[in-house]
Order: C-alpha cells, then sequence, then structure tokens
C-alpha cells in the first residue's frame, strides 16, 4: 500500500490475512482487486467488532484515493470515526485525514460533471431499499374518487383477508381509467402509491404491506401493457 | 403470467437496471443539450464542454449496459433451466424491469426502452439455445 510497510507478523486471522493478500495483489497492479477483498475483510471485521481497525480502515482509505474514490475515502473515515468513540492518538490522526479528505472530494465534486454524478447516486441509491417517494397526492392523480377509494378498500381487505380477489379488481379498474384518459403509466404508478401510502392500517405487518404494494403495482403495470392474464 | 417466483433476481440486478435507465436519460439530455447550444449559436468551448458530457455519458452507458446485459442473461438461463418458455421469461424480466423503473419515479419514455432491449436480451438466450 502507498505510505504503509507490510502489515506485521503479530496481526493474524482471516482479516489480517486478507489484508497481506491485499497487500500483494496492490503490489502486483490490481488494485480494484485489492478494494474489493479490503472491502470484504472489513464487512468480516465488523460483523464480529463495532470498532474498525485503524491498520485496516486506513490501507483501504489510501486505496480509495489512489483510485480517486474520494466519497467512499470520506464514507470509510466518517464510518471509522463512528466505530472508534473515545478520543485518542489514532482517532486524531484519522480526523484529520478525514478533514483532508472532505476537501478533497468536496474539490473533486465541484470539478465533476453533473450528469456523471446523478448516475453515481442512481447506483448507489438502490442499495437503501425501497423509496416511495410520491410525485403526486392522490387528489391530484387524476384518477377518479370511486376508483381511488375501491383501490384503498382493496388493499385494506387483501391485508386483512390475504384474499386478493378484490384488489385484483381494483386494479382492472386502474388500469381501464388509465387507458381510457390516456394517463402515462407513470401516473398510474403515483396514484397507486398515493392511495398505497394513505390506506396504510395500524395493525398490519410493514413488511406484508410493503409486499402487498410490491404485488400491486407489478401487477398494475402487467395490466396496462396488457401482459396480465387478469 | 410472470414467474416472480422462480426468478433470481438480485440487488445487483436492481441496480444495473436502474443505472442503465439514469444512463440512457442522461445520453438523451446530453444530445439535446449540444443540438441547443449549437442551433443557439453558443461559444465553441461551451459546445465542447457538452460534447465530452456527452461522451462521458455514453461511456457510462455502455458500461452499465454490459452489466445489466449480464445480469438479464443470467436470469433468462435460470428462467429456461426452470423449464420456463421463452415469452413467459420474457414477461418476468420485464414485469420486474418495469417495477423497479416506475416504483423508482421513471417515466414511460425513459422506462421503456431499457424494458425493450432486457426483453430482446432474453429472446436472444433462449433463441441460442
Amino acid at each position: 500500500m502507498p505510505g504503509y510497510k507490510a502489515l506485521p507478523d503479530h496481526f493474524s486471522g482471516r482479516v489480517a490475512e486478507g489484508v497481506r493478500y491485499a497487500e500483494v495483489l496492490q503490489r502486483a497492479g490490481a488494485n480494484d482487486d485489492a478494494v474489493q477483498l479490503l472491502e470484504t475483510a472489513l464487512e468480516m471485521c465488523t460483523a464480529s467488532t463495532p470498532e474498525i481497525p485503524g491498520w485496516l480502515c486506513g490501507r483501504l482509505a489510501a486505496l480509495y484515493r489512489t483510485l480517486k474514490r474520494y466519497d467512499d475515502e470520506v464514507r470509510l473515515l466518517e464510518r471509522y470515526r463512528d466505530s472508534h468513540q473515545h478520543a485518542g492518538g489514532a482517532r486524531t490522526r484519522f480526523d484529520a485525514r478525514l478533514s483532508k479528505a472532505r476537501a478533497i472530494a468536496d474539490r473533486k465534486r465541484r470539478s465533476d460533471t453533473r450528469s456523471l454524478d446523478s448516475v453515481r447516486k442512481v447506483i448507489s441509491r438502490r442499495t437503501t431499499g425501497s423509496r416511495l417517494t410520491l410525485a403526486l397526492s392522490e387528489e391530484e392523480s387524476g384518477f377518479s374518487p370511486v376508483t381511488r377509494a375501491q383501490l384503498r378498500e382493496a388493499f385494506i381487505d387483501a391485508a386483512a383477508t390475504s384474499d386478493d380477489r378484490c384488489l385484483g379488481a381494483a386494479l382492472v379498474r386502474l388500469r381501464d381509467e388509465a387507458h381510457t384518459l390516456k394517463h402515462p403509466p407513470e401516473r398510474m404508478v403515483a396514484a397507486l402509491k398515493a392511495v398505497w401510502q394513505r390506506a396504510g392500517p395500524r395493525d398490519v405487518e410493514r413488511d406484508a404491506w410493503h409486499a402487498l404494494y410490491r404485488v400491486a403495482l407489478t401487477r398494475s403495470l402487467a395490466l396496462y401493457f396488457d401482459e396480465d392474464d387478469e | 403470467m410472470t414467474h416472480l417466483v422462480s426468478a433470481d433476481f438480485s440487488t445487483i440486478f436492481d441496480r444495473a437496471v436502474a443505472a442503465c435507465a439514469a444512463a440512457q436519460k442522461l445520453s438523451g439530455h446530453s444530445m439535446e443539450a449540444v443540438s441547443r447550444a449549437r442551433s443557439a449559436r453558443a461559444s465553441a468551448r461551451r459546445v465542447r464542454v457538452l460534447v465530452a458530457e456527452t461522451r462521458d455519458a455514453w461511456a457510462i452507458a455502455d458500461v452499465v449496459y454490459s452489466d445489466m446485459r449480464d445480469e438479464v442473461e443470467r436470469v433468462a438461463r435460470a428462467l429456461r433451466a426452470s423449464g420456463v418458455d421463452n415469452s413467459a421469461a420474457a414477461a418476468t424480466v420485464r414485469a420486474h424491469i418495469r417495477f423497479v423503473l416506475y416504483d423508482d419515479g421513471l417515466t414511460e419514455r425513459d422506462a421503456e426502452p431499457v424494458v425493450a432491449r432486457a426483453s430482446t436480451w432474453v429472446d436472444m438466450i433462449y433463441a441460442a439455445a
């Protein structure tokens, strides 16, 4: 690693072995593989102990900098800081490193094109689970109150009884109205999301309620594009 | 009918699909920006910057589409191996991709080209069998 001596022999175990192998890869010029290995070692390490060891964090951060992955470097150093609650020599050194990494990342970000940045955001976004931001409220969605009410009742009924026949019928009606009013599919999806979010009953488990949304959205799109046998 | 249960859609698959849609959208925007700048007789420097951005966007699109193709082909092979026929497999892949993209707030204009491309890749896997 740049600026790093070989990991001393007294460090042992799978994580240390991973770091040593990453050093070999890095010397061979396979920086991407070395990073992947260190990231795996990091996950392995944090699965057993909350504190990230400095000898692992420092090497991975240095490689991120070499690969110009400045934001990843900042995130890693922040993670290190969060995992070490007590201030000390190492923590102070890493704090200084974090300040410098932030400055570099900020400078780089300013010179980056907006388009590249937004692709990166999309790529990383889906790791955080389903986002359900709404572009439209239920009333603004352009669907009739009767259709929305039927859909809401069908969601609640399906959650209570595990029988999705009413939901199927409500989705067919939603699709028919979308076609009649020449609404694009994204408008139908926004309406469905709005109804689903407002209908959320308190006594239904969150996962089950989300699963129902997933089924309804998939089915409504299949109906919209005539890919469902109804 | 789709075979959502049997299909092996991973987080990587979803990320690849979302990245493709974003890259496709950006390529379109970049090209529009270049043609707008040219028709408005913007400075040569400005046009050069926009052309460079378009080239970057295309390069990204190439990479992410290649990742997505790998993922779609992996799922298509798994569906074929489990006895699902071509049209059902393509419908399954389309259904999943639509879910990912429309849930993410994309419009038909940006989502459907990605759906169509994935559908073609599934057909190619079945045709090659």
